[in-house]
């Protein structure tokens, strides 16, 4: 099959060959392994088509053997761009529409939230905002994994959210939570009240349904407080839905237990440090100062940020400083009174979450020296609201 | 040294002391000979090949050649006759 020749493909040249030795000429270029095509012979003169590359070597072979060369036709995209080499508009503006197409793709131009119902779009716009994804934003200067699990931790309707990234464009995909089902039986539906904890009775305000206990009455747990089964003079006995607010007093003792001997992380003296130069929301690396950081070490970093100075006024360029601190752990034998400190911390956390719906009452403090370590064992007499409702099962119903 | 090379200078080698030559012929149009020794004569209606160990003499019209590989030449054009002829020159030594 002949070889097409265009002007879009590798550089090749068509020449004559005029007088001379011809035919030993092509022996020698044959023998040489000089790649030759479309070799025809016309009116003694010899045409040909050499790769760009080889002609050198064949003026050279010609000039031997008394052959004049003349080129007749040149083609290939080499030759075709050569005409336009002066022409810096041709090739400056290709290269600088490349050039924007990557710096434009380097930010983020727009977020689209999906799968929000109850959620605002605002709400998730502000969230991504919070993690440095804005429009504008450089898309080297944020993680989406950060995003998502600020999402998860800070926004408690959410179920599911993925933060992602295609090209320019951030896809924030959501799932809420399902409305969670409150098993709360129906008014219409009668039911008993009974008790959730075990304590004694202080106040106790029926709305619906009989009293069955007596106010300073002790109580235990799963005992019924307020039926809802009512005797009618006229009707017999009916059923009804019970309802009623019950304060009791209840008892509850918790401990917390610390050791001697703990393990501390401890920051080590030598920090390392390194440089950015800032350019908007854009950093680049100083070459100069890169820290070796292994993975096997425990290190925490931190960011701190200011402005070159120069003769010590601010310039508008600000360098970013990333603070690099070493941690090793030890064992640190921790004094009784330390150790109680950290106790009562423990105590006040765990009165703080787990006691904020009641009023305590007392707190009675017991401090167990053992061997290895503090045990504090606190005895809470709290105020309480209790009750749980219990649908009456009808056999005849 | 670079296998390739040594694989290309073998073949080389190989060819310089083979003893023959093939020719491969498709209708009237185009004819493959491999390992051409040299070009005799080149013209537009005859072309002659000096083989391994004889001339190949091919006679046409429009002729036109083009070499690939080493020493393989192709001859395309209306191709009316091929002959052969005793290398003389190898007889005489």
């Amino acid at each position: 099959m002949k070889k097409k020749f265009t002007s879009y493909g590798p550089a090749h040249i068509r020449f004559r060959a005029i007088g001379g030795y011809q035919e030993k000429f092509l022996s020698v270029l044959i023998q040489n392994d000089i790649q030759l095509y479309e070799i025809s012979e016309k009116d003694n003169e010899l045409s040909a088509v050499v790769k760009a590359s080889d002609y050198t070597y064949i003026a050279r072979t010609a000039v031997k053997n008394g052959i004049r060369i003349r080129i007749s036709e040149k083609y290939g995209l080499y030759f075709r761009l050569y005409s336009y080499r002066r022409r810096w508009g041709l090739v400056v503006g290709p290269m600088c529409c490349i050039a924007v197409i990557l710096i434009l793709s380097q930010f983020v131009w727009d977020i689209r939230v999906s799968g929000n119902n109850n959620l605002s779009k605002a709400q998730l716009y502000s969230l991504a905002d919070e993690c440095g994804i804005y429009p504008g934003a450089y898309v080297h200067n944020f993680y989406t994994n950060d995003c998502e699990c600020k999402g998860m931790s800070d926004i408690k309707l959410l179920s599911w959210i993925s933060v992602e990234r295609e090209g320019s464009r951030i896809y924030i995909k959501v799932k809420e939570k399902e409305p969670v089902k409150t098993e709360e039986i129906p008014a219409e539906i009668p039911c008993n009240i009974v008790s959730d904890y075990d304590g004694q009775l202080i106040s106790a305000t029926v709305k619906r349904g009989v009293l069955q206990v007596n106010t300073g009455d002790g109580i235990r747990k799963g005992q019924l407080l307020i039926s809802g089964t009512v005797d009618n003079s006229n009707d017999g006995v009916i059923h009804i839905h019970a309802e009623g607010e019950l304060l009791a007093r209840c008892q509850q003792t918790e401990e917390f237990y610390l050791p001697f001997k703990q393990e501390k992380r401890k920051p080590l003296a030598e920090e390392k440090y390194s440089y950015y130069l800032m350019f908007g929301d854009f950093s680049f690396k100083s070459p100069l100062r890169n820290p070796e950081i292994s993975d096997e070490d425990d290190i925490s970093y931190r960011e701190e940020y200011g402005f070159i100075k120069v003769l010590g006024i601010n310039t508008p360029l600000r360098y970013k400083k990333g603070i690099y601190t070493t941690y090793e752990k030890e064992q640190v034998v921790y004094r009784q009174e330390d150790v109680i400190k950290q106790l009562q911390k423990e105590k006040s956390g765990f009165e703080d979450n787990f006691l904020q719906d009641c009023t305590v009452v007392s707190a009675v403090s017991e401090t167990i020296v053992e061997e290895e370590g503090i045990r504090l064992r606190v005895t809470y007499t709290v105020d309480r609201n209790i009750g749980k409702k219990q649908k009456i099962s009808l056999i005849y119903e | 040294m670079n296998v390739n090379k040594l694989a290309k200078k073998f073949e080389k080698l190989k060819n310089t002391t083979r003893q023959h030559s093939f020719i491969y012929i498709s209708d009237n149009s185009y004819v493959d000979v491999e390992y051409c020794h040299s070009i005799i004569k080149f013209e537009n209606e005859l072309i002659i090949l000096q083989l391994a160990k004889s001339i190949v003499k091919i006679i046409g019209f429009n002729l036109s050649m083009k070499n690939y590989g080493y020493r393989n030449v192709k001859i395309y054009g209306k191709i009316y006759s091929i002959q052969f002829e005793e290398d003389t020159a190898e007889e005489n030594v």
